[in-house]
């Protein structure tokens, strides 16, 4: 019998959340800031920023907050040193997701989220980077998927002067395993034991106790999830200083074709709609 | 359905009107696509309609929502045929529709064979390509950035479908010129290295402002090997980094519009790194917006140029210890795609950290 296919509407491309960490001690503070200076900027159009910060239930967020409309160039803030006092606890370490939209247009190609930018400080320099939030749906490539999920993060190093931690971040309302893997830089293998992340819930992984030799260095890093979570590397000091933070990358199925790129049909983005 | 069970159907409680966002399909196209086809599984889905087929995170929601709808188109079908009017009688089947719908959901049906012409679209063998792909490049008495990469095999997999890789790096200098042409670096499966400039360039001498261009050769799928350069502080007076910042170039038409909402943030010095990957001159107006104050400024990059410069140097008289300063916003105005990277040093924990836009 041959497979007979049905024709389906072509809808309208919408917008989706981004996920990210939240961390607050009284160390260590972020800031999350929205832009609607990316994607398309369009003068004429009205963005909008939904934030919110989940605890305990995957379902309810424990806060959350609504921008009014943003002009083109603002510059939506949110401290976590605030999010923390309304909760009246001094330390965060939450999941947040972020809804960035306008509706006067839909999203022009298939990155279909608008990020915030979080921006981490520390007062001693323990925690301390910039990261876009991470896109939960939407993805203009494809990405290889097998029992697991994977991330991959090259050449880090775990010495005598430093090593590196993983956060990971699940967006979904599920509850996920995950382990993390170090391919040592002649192949060998050594995998963590498995450690659970929270449905909309963040977690984190130590290299710290781990002595691996020097000529072994540097170690590819995979991180394998039992959902599609989202997984932020860093590098420390052992004297505690935070020296790099940057995310990972999943397996691509295709060669990415820098040399001769197919541009991404733009779809009528842009464009407002008819009021 | 209890709420308990109803929450774990769910992937995420995002209220989207798609049950797949990337292939645009709502519950409505899905359940035609079930009901008026003879589509029956996941990998069906996937390859026909490109649903869960791209960012994966509806997969656990599509299935849940396939077996809903198979388990009842096939109530349906019962319940239409104990209505009709008697057949001819059949020889009895081994295996029951219901049977069938939970080998199909197991995943073990048979492949249907294929076509003639299915047969003959496939292509013989992997295709190769070439993967060119850069990042901003600096040597300096204070800094130095590495190219860090890895060719880790795919876990599953019981091989790497690029088995060992073969690549080499071009370096572009900040005029744009081409300094240098790597050795050909051979990269076995699952090794990872870091290079210096010095081991990948020895006849480069300097301090050097650039991008780095490796171009792996004959891959079949990126996997991996997604190239991240590493910015080392060479003393430690210059503040501590082993910031990763990864590839960004490509040659794009797409507006690639670049700005940082975090410019000058108390106790924090800001670099802005960017790279034209373009064979096409960059200029671009930049602005500065802190309260109802907007600053404005002009920079320009030959093809293949690149620049290093501290934020504060594009605003010369500019007070940046004003309150107001944090937030604020840097752009560039000309979306023409390039690559951008801003940097920042705290001098409270003497440490550095990189940001991709």
């Amino acid at each position: 019998m041959s497979m007979t296919k049905i024709k389906i509407p072509k809808r309208p491309r919408e917008w989706v959340p981004s996920a990210f960490l939240l961390i607050h001690t009284p160390n260590i503070s972020c800031t999350i800031r929205y832009t609607p200076m990316q994607h398309r900027r369009n003068p004429d159009a009205r963005y909008f920023s939904h934030v919110k910060i989940f605890g305990n239930s995957a379902i309810e967020p424990v806060w959350e907050t609504k921008s009014g409309p943003l002009p083109l160039q603002s510059n939506f803030a949110l401290e976590s040193g605030a999010i923390a006092a309304d909760l009246g606890i001094d330390k965060l370490f939450h999941y947040g997701e972020v809804l960035n939209s306008s509706p006067d247009f839909n999203p022009p190609d298939p990155n279909v989220s608008m990020a915030s930018h979080l921006h981490y400080r520390s007062t001693d320099g323990s925690f301390y980077g910039g990261v876009s939030s991470f896109t939960i749906f939407g993805a203009p490539r494809r990405i290889e998927r097998g029992a697991y999920h994977y991330e991959a993060f090259p050449s880090m190093r775990v010495d005598e002067e430093k090593y590196f931690s993983v956060y990971i971040i699940n967006p979904f309302v599920r509850p996920a395993g995950f382990w993390v893997q170090i391919v040592t830089k002649d192949g060998e293998k050594i995998e963590s034991e498995r450690c659970v992340v929270r449905g909309k819930g963040v977690a984190s992984w130590s290299s710290k106790g781990l002595e691996i030799p020097r000529d072994k260095n540097p170690l590819g890093v995979i991180v394998r999830s039992e959902t599609k979570t989202t997984s932020v590397f860093t590098t420390s000091t052992r004297d505690g200083k935070m020296i790099g933070l940057d995310h990972g990358h999943p397996f691509l199925l295709q060669v990415l074709n820098h040399v001769r790129p197919v541009t991404v049909a733009a779809g009528g983005g842009g464009v407002l709609r008819e009021a | 359905m209890d709420a308990a069970s109803f929450i774990m159907k769910q992937t995420t409680n995002s209220q989207s009107s798609y049950v797949c966002v990337c292939a645009r399909v709502t519950e409505e196209d899905f359940r035609k696509i079930i009901n008026e086809s003879d589509t029956a599984t996941y990998g069906e889905l996937k390859s026909l309609y490109g649903i869960g087929d791209r960012c994966t995170s509806c997969e656990f929601e599509i299935k849940d929502l396939l077996d809903e709808c198979l388990t009842e188109k096939i109530i349906a079908q019962r319940a239409a045929k104990l209505a009709a009017p008697p057949a001819a009688k059949k020889p009895a089947k081994r295996v029951s529709p219901f049977e069938r719908l939970l080998q199909r959901l197991r995943g073990v049906t048979p492949e249907k064979p294929k076509s003639a012409a299915a047969k003959k679209a496939e292509p013989a063998g992997p295709v190769r390509e070439t993967y060119r792909t850069g990042m901003f490049f600096l040597r300096n008495a204070e800094m130095e950035a590495t190219l860090a990469v890895s060719n880790l095999q795919f876990p599953e997999h019981t091989t790497n479908p690029n088995g060992e890789v073969t690549f080499d790096v071009k370096l572009h200098g900040e005029d744009g010129r081409l300094l240098a042409t790597s050795q050909k670096i051979r990269l076995a499966n699952n090794a990872s290295i870091e290079m210096t400039a010095g081991e990948l360039f020895p006849e480069v001498k300097g301090d050097v402002v650039g991008a780095m261009y490796p171009e792996f050769e004959n891959l079949v799928q990126t996997g991996s090997l997604r190239p991240y350069a590493v910015m080392i502080n060479k003393t430690p007076r210059a503040g501590l980094a082993r910031c990763h910042y990864h590839d960004k170039f490509a040659l794009f038409t797409d507006p690639g519009f670049f700005q940082t909402n975090s410019p000058f943030e108390p106790g924090e010095t800001c670099w802005m790194a960017i790279s034209n990957c373009q064979t096409k001159r960059y200029e671009s107006d930049y602005h500065l917006k802190y309260g109802d104050t907007i600053l404005d400024g002009k920079l320009a990059l030959e093809p293949m140029a690149s620049r290093w410069v501290k934020l504060e140097e594009l605003f010369p008289g500019l007070d940046q210890k004003a309150p107001e300063l944090s937030p604020a916003l840097f752009w560039l105005e000309n979306p023409q795609h390039v690559m951008v990277y801003f940097f920042w040093r705290l001098e409270a924990g003497n440490v550095w950290m990189a940001q991709h836009h």
